[in-house]
């Protein structure tokens, strides 16, 4: 009869392995982000076209109506759908990895789901952290 | 090494395994052949936790599939019958992936993968994306990630389907060479008599969620008065064809939903 443990055919399973697990998950989700450009810019364009259109626009005419910079008034909201967007986006992912088939090498993994989701999650939320400080940038040197 | 007791899978009305009872002995390479829907595909999900039987019992390496999934999970390797490789990654990385999830030690890692990437002659290609690659090599790719935590057993479903006849020759060398070498058993299945002809040790014939027949490829020829395999096989099987019965959206929602509480 083997031995209970998950890795038992190398060692005990300690928590390094599963912070392992959840770091080359995280590590995957950041790399794909990085490798595809195309989305890079894309996540990116829905928020420019708010500040320039909008943000160009608009601003005269919220300027003359009351009081202060508009661009001031609609950046924390474009960073904020911004955020969500990719969020969104990121959770998408998920649905991908199901059509790709990907989905199915993670769950006959030896490793627990949650496992799984949190590294997922912790990947998807990076990406999100990246792409909000891309956009505050660009909305304060807009500023 | 793998055995099965009266397995038996419903999904609703349908019957897609209907008792089913082998066993594996190791070292073997078992071929599991039958026509479309004939509940291959189901037999591999529940040996491999994916699915739970509606009733009956397996062992896979001694170890019961439902009460243990951990365990079982780490002593397998499988190849899908569709494509479950990160195409967006490089091979080197798909395998480091691979190693990580199964909790093989770094300076193990790291060695094994140059093994099997040598050995499944994509070595020079490690470092680019498997989204370039050709069906061959990404078969090939699957089963060294597939063995890549050294598991006692290797499940390929359909691994040729969709080849040229260059890259099936190629892949059952490779697969006939690490089961000498490595002793790993092999649980297959495929639709090519021939190759199931040339490399396996024993083979069933399934129909319907059940057994027609096993044993040697010589003896079912034997038993058919068959010349050869595939004249067995339609013997065995009837020459009608069979349409494969597509889930519904709701029941794949089922099925995921079960796969994700395990």
């Amino acid at each position: 009869m083997a031995p209970p443990t998950r890795c038992a055919r190398w060692r005990a399973c300690g928590v390094d392995d599963e912070v392992a697990v959840v770091y080359i998950l995280w590590l995957r989700e950041v790399k794909r982000y990085l490798r595809s450009r195309p989305q890079v810019i894309a996540s990116l364009g829905q928020p420019l076209l708010y500040l320039v259109v909008l943000g160009f626009g608009l601003g005269p005419v919220f300027e003359q109506a009351g009081r202060g910079s508009y661009l001031q008034f609609v950046a924390p909201g474009v960073i904020g759908m911004g955020i969500l967007f990719t969020s969104i986006f990121s959770g998408f992912g998920l649905l991908w990895d199901r059509q790709f088939g990907f989905l199915k090498e993670t769950l006959v993994a030896p490793v627990p789901r949650l496992q799984i989701m949190v590294g997922r999650t912790l990947g998807g939320a990076t990406i999100t952290m990246i792409q909000g400080t891309i956009v505050l940038t660009v909305c304060h040197v807009a500023l | 090494m793998i055995e099965a007791r009266e397995l038996v899978k419903r999904f609703g009305e349908l019957v897609a395994v209907d008792g089913l009872s082998f066993a594996v002995a190791a070292g073997e390479i078992f071929a599991f052949l039958g026509p479309n829907g004939a509940g291959k595909t189901t037999t591999i999900q529940m040996l491999t936790t994916l699915l739970q039987p509606t009733s009956g019992s397996s062992r896979v390496d001694g170890l019961d599939p439902v009460a243990r999934p951990y365990d079982v999970r780490a002593r397998f390797g499988i190849v899908f019958q569709d494509p479950s490789l990160d195409i967006e990654l490089t091979a080197y990385e798909n395998l480091e992936l691979h190693g990580v999830l199964y909790h093989v030690p770094r300076r193990v890692r790291v060695d094994r993968i140059e093994i099997l990437l040598k050995l499944f002659e994509l070595w020079e290609r490690r470092d680019a994306p498997v989204k370039q690659f050709s069906g061959g090599m990404k078969r090939r790719l699957e089963i060294a990630r597939g063995l890549l935590h050294t598991p006692k057993i290797l499940f390929l479903d359909e691994p040729t389907l969709g080849l040229d006849p260059q890259s099936r020759n190629q892949l059952w060398t490779q697969v006939k060479h690490l089961n000498d070498t490595e002793g790993v058993t092999v649980f297959l299945t495929t639709h090519y008599m021939d190759e199931a002809e040339r490399v396996a040790d024993r083979i069933a014939i399934i129909d319907h969620g059940r057994i027609v027949a096993q044993g040697s490829p010589q003896a079912l020829k034997q038993q058919t008065g068959a010349d050869s395999l595939e004249h067995a096989f339609l013997a065995l099987t009837g020459a009608t064809i069979r349409d494969e019965r597509t889930n519904g959206a709701a029941d794949q929602m089922r099925q995921m939903a079960r796969m994700w509480s395990r």
